[in-house]
């Protein structure tokens, strides 16, 4: 019954968001849908289904026909992952990393640099950019530099305590901003403040099978759509290794570090060892996740990698629930959303009001022309104040997120 | 006598577990009141109750007239019951002036009357009072600890274990001060696990066990009665 | 070589100034962690609401008209009383809604929601002077005193208002020394930062001397953020970020929770800020250059807090709760 309930839901929203395929509005309600999949009660195996459904034909079809769907569902996906990286360093191991967003920009660096012709500054020869078939290599590759740099960061800072150890991540990530900002002279390795461009896409390997079936689709169509399934593909692999690690030696390891470090080195785990192994596992998600972000955006500049990012992840990781995979995901997405649809939409309609001449008349207040309204004030860029108050509100009412791990809840 | 102090059904927890199981203790106006038990057996979460540091579930407290149990410890103290922590917490990293001052900080009258009194009470501290506290003996911070309790003018002293690491001859000297205070009218309520030491100057004492009062008799009659002692105090 | 000798008095006064300012900031991040055990991460929102406090207030003199008539002195002690009142209000105000609920809570809960309380903060400000001013970069009005300069040497000349920002910094950081270590409530503030609880048992208003201590450590923030924007002039919400992470640094150089080492500890950050800003490019032969003197502050933190987390004076903070 339920079932049937969900599945009329989700016909509904899409056909809604088919036929008005401008609004913000309509789309929301297509997400929302994974949100009901969480609660209602259905059996596993059609909510699986569904979602299914959802996610690897409806989506699609939508995106189809209007590509800022699709844009839109890439973006939450990469703060999905971004999330799970980052809750397996703060949620299991419970360390406060403030730097998450450094691992980002060293994968989104790695495939910049040698997928575009930026390498050529200081390798001679002529190799670069290289062929789209070096992106999964560099993926892979990407894997293990993350993971190289994560130990690295982690070896000299994982005695420290929390709160220091949350400043030096801070700093380290502006550490490696800077580097990538400045880092045009003496020799040009990154280009510098003016960031690097073009960099080379993922090779389109499938469009011969897709021409031997009579389908013939220009490049600009297939680029968001496989973007879309890579990212899928990525996500859904970050989640079957993080719940894999989860139920391991190696994850009940991580959360009695989390719950009393000294009762767990007096069990005899090896705690800094496995805080490293956690700094590692999340930097290596943040850093291939960084590749793929560097291949779909062609353009990228240490503007990208603020401190911001790694607090706007946190706020994501804390909304849903530290420690929980399906609270990384739900905060992800609904603050992703938030920002790139709710405000930029009131940004939008504020601007179409603005325009448009109309007049505000609230009882006792009087009457204000909105027209008079200040330019500055855009709704849009007011990311910070989200996260803010997200962080804030979550401490004091409900620190343990919207979706906490299964063993809060029975608390 | 004058009941100064009257405590109705306390009840104390600590998240799940009762540490207090509803008590009724008083303490007379002028007398030394003490509070015997084992370890854990909830001596020390009372007095903390007493305080303010640790809230009661239930119950009542009362201090001449006063209903103590929802007032904050700073608040506790300004109606004149000052504790005595255990582990003779001093502040070590300030000097032994500065801790006896900001005993008095609740008061605005003059306090140097009451300074240059807690010294004669004390002459051992008056040879250190610009040193750090830290670097006082455990015997000189025992007695700098009552010391700045006395400069809040207490009308309750209460005592967490004040013999708890010194050596035999320093407690009979506190003890003796002790006495003393209590011959100038202090009311004075003790916990110890020294239980000989603390009987022979109470008038009166209470038994604790596993978060109740188990016994309440005059401090003599407990004292000969050996058995008594045997029993409850394995001493 | 010589070039390098050239510039040194004014490698040397810049790094000063840049090192009371510094010092003047840390004392909000060493003070509170005294008392509290956690990191204000939004101290640094505090400092710029200072400075935003300060052009306000210039501003208005300026529209009103009497900017030009009243006494310099006057203008800038009414500034500089105005940014740190409101910054110390704030920072009270801040510890009251953000951090007092989750007190007892694990130390990073508290740090999570500093965090938070600072982006709010920085969003807030640049909230507020969008719809009443249009804009968030705001430019302080030039006082004319603080323009002129006094030549001293050939190669020293010192502008007014560096010597403002040190004599002002120099009277600031005596009298919280004073307040600190000499009057009784300074003593409060102390027995508080050592144990609240025998505090408390001695009578002391634990909750009180805390909120003391955040309007304290508020109004040496909103004082640093005066002097900021008196010095260098231009503002927006977000200038606070890099001077707030460099007090901390020097904070926890000078060994957190102790204040005299918060001011040793922003001089010699300031100090090596303005050497690596100017001669990192003549030692490297112009290779690396004043764009690293960001990255300096937080390699020293890097490296103090790995070699010697205890900072220089060592830290007086209570050992043992987690």
């Amino acid at each position: 019954m339920a079932a049937f309930g969900l599945l009329t839901y989700i016909a509904a929203s899409c056909w809604l968001a088919f036929i008005f395929p401008q609004s913000v509005l309509a789309f929301l309600l297509v997400e929302a849908s994974f949100l009901l999949l969480c609660y209602v009660p259905a059996p596993p195996k059609v909510k699986l289904f569904l979602g299914a459904l959802v996610l690897l034909v409806l989506l699609p079809s939508l995106g189809a026909i209007n590509g800022y769907y699709l844009e839109i569902a890439i973006q939450i996906g990469i703060y999905v992952a971004l999330a799970l990286g980052l809750n397996i360093v703060v949620g299991f191991v419970g360390l406060l990393n403030l730097g998450f967003v450094a691992f980002f920009a060293i994968g989104a660096y790695l495939w910049a640099i040698f997928g575009s012709p930026q390498a050529n500054e200081f390798i001679a020869g002529g190799f670069f950019p290289l062929s789209p078939n070096w992106f999964f290599p560099f993926l892979l590759l990407s894997i293990a530099v993350g993971a190289l740099t994560g130990a690295l960061l982690g070896l000299p800072v994982l005695r420290l305590r929390g709160d220091y150890l949350a400043i030096v991540t801070l700093g380290f990530a502006e550490v490696v901003r800077a580097v990538f900002n400045n880092l045009d002279k003496p020799i040009n390795f990154t280009n510098g403040p003016k960031g690097i461009s073009p960099i080379t896409k993922p090779p389109l390997f499938f469009k011969p099978w897709l021409e031997f079936f009579g389908w013939e689709f220009s490049d600009a169509t297939l680029y968001p759509m496989y973007f879309y399934f890579l990212v899928l593909l990525v996500v859904f692999m970050i989640i079957i290794v993080t719940r894999r690690l989860e139920d391991s030696r190696i994850g009940r390891a991580w959360k009695a570090i989390r719950e009393d470090e000294m009762a767990a080195a007096a069990m005899g785990v090896p705690v800094v060892r496995m805080k490293l192994l956690g700094f590692a596992v999340g930097a290596s998600f943040a850093s291939a996740v960084g590749v793929l972000f560097a291949a779909k955006q062609v353009f990228i500049n240490p503007e990208s990698f603020t401190f911001m990012e790694s607090i706007g992840v946190l706020a994501m990781v804390i909304l849903g629930g530290m420690g929980s995979i399906p609270g990384a995901i739900l905060g992800a997405a609904g603050v992703t959303i938030l920002n790139l649809q709710l405000l930029k939409g009131l940004s939008l309609w504020l601007n179409g009001l603005r325009q448009s001449g109309t007049i505000l008349t609230l009882p006792l207040l009087g009457s204000y022309p909105l027209s008079e309204l200040p330019v500055q004030f855009e709704p849009a860029k007011y990311e910070r104040m989200i996260f803010g108050l997200i962080l804030i509100l979550m401490m004091i009412f409900r620190p343990q997120g919207i979706l906490p791990p299964r063993r809060d809840q029975k608390r | 006598m004058n009941t100064l102090l009257q405590v109705t059904g306390l009840h104390v927890h600590y998240g799940a577990i009762e540490a207090v199981k509803g008590i009724d203790l008083s303490l007379a106006q002028g007398r030394i009141t003490a509070l015997l038990g084992a370890n854990g057996a909830g001596k020390s979460t009372t007095l903390l109750t007493l305080s303010g540091l640790v809230r009661a579930s239930e119950g009542s407290i009362d201090f001449d007239g006063v209903e103590l149990r929802e007032l904050a410890p700073h608040q506790i103290v300004s109606h004149g019951v000052v504790q005595v922590p255990e582990g003779r917490e001093i502040l070590t990293t300030l000097t032994v002036r500065e801790n006896l001052l900001l005993g008095g900080y609740r008061r605005h009258d003059n306090i140097a009357a009451d300074f240059k009194n807690v010294l004669e009470w004390f002459p051992r501290l008056n040879e250190r009072l610009d040193g750090a506290a830290g670097n006082l003996s455990g015997g000189e911070q025992q007695m700098l600890a009552i010391a700045r309790a006395l400069m809040a003018q207490p009308r309750l002293l209460v005592l967490d274990e004040p013999s708890m690491g010194l050596a035999p001859l320093l407690v009979r000297e506190i003890f003796k001060i002790l006495r003393e205070l209590n011959a100038g009218g202090l009311t004075i309520f003790l916990v110890e696990q020294n239980a000989r030491q603390a009987l022979k100057i109470a008038h009166h004492a209470y038994v604790m066990e596993n978060g109740k009062l188990v016994l309440s008799a005059p401090a003599a009659d407990m004292l000969n009665n050996s058995k008594v002692v045997e029993a409850y105090l394995g001493a | 070589m010589e070039l390098a000798l050239e510039i040194l008095p004014q490698v040397l006064l810049d790094g000063l100034v840049l090192g009371f300012m510094y010092a003047l900031i840390a004392l909000g991040y060493t003070m509170v962690y005294g008392v509290l055990e956690f990191i204000n991460f939004a101290h640094s929102e505090i400092f710029v609401l200072g400075a935003f406090v300060g052009v306000e207030v210039l501003l208005w003199l300026q529209d009103a008209g009497h900017l030009a008539v009243l006494h310099p002195g006057f203008v800038l002690l009414l500034v500089i009383v105005a940014g740190m009142a409101i910054s110390g209000l704030a920072a009270m105000a801040l510890e009251r809604v953000a951090y007092r609920p989750l007190r007892g809570s694990p130390r990073l809960v508290a740090l999570i929601s500093a965090i938070g309380a600072s982006f709010f903060l920085q969003d807030g400000l640049r909230l507020f002077e969008s719809l009443w001013r249009n804009t968030f970069y705001l430019n302080y009005p030039t006082l004319d005193v603080l323009d002129q300069t006094l030549p001293l040497a050939s190669n020293l000349v010192v502008p007014v208002k560096s010597l403002l920002v040190i004599a002002t910094a120099l009277l600031s950081l005596a009298g919280l020394h004073f307040f600190v270590n000499r009057t009784r409530v300074g003593a409060a503030i102390r027995a508080v930062a050592q144990d609240p609880e025998t505090a408390s048992l001695m009578g002391i208003p634990v909750n009180r001397v805390i909120a003391l201590t955040f309007f304290v450590g508020g109004a040496m923030g909103g004082l640093a953020g005066v002097l900021f924007g008196l010095h260098y002039s231009l503002v927006n919400p977000y200038s606070g970020f890099a001077p707030g992470i460099k007090a901390f640094t020097a904070a926890v150089l000078g060994g957190i929770g102790n204040i005299p080492g918060a001011m040793l500890g922003g001089m010699v950050l300031g100090l090596l800020e303005a050497f690596a800003g100017s001669y990192l490019s003549i030692l490297t032969d112009g290779a690396f250059g004043a764009e690293y003197k960001d990255v300096f502050a937080f390699v020293v933190l890097i490296a103090i807090l790995i070699f010697r987390p205890k900072g220089l004076l060592g830290e007086t903070v209570r050992e043992g709760r987690a």
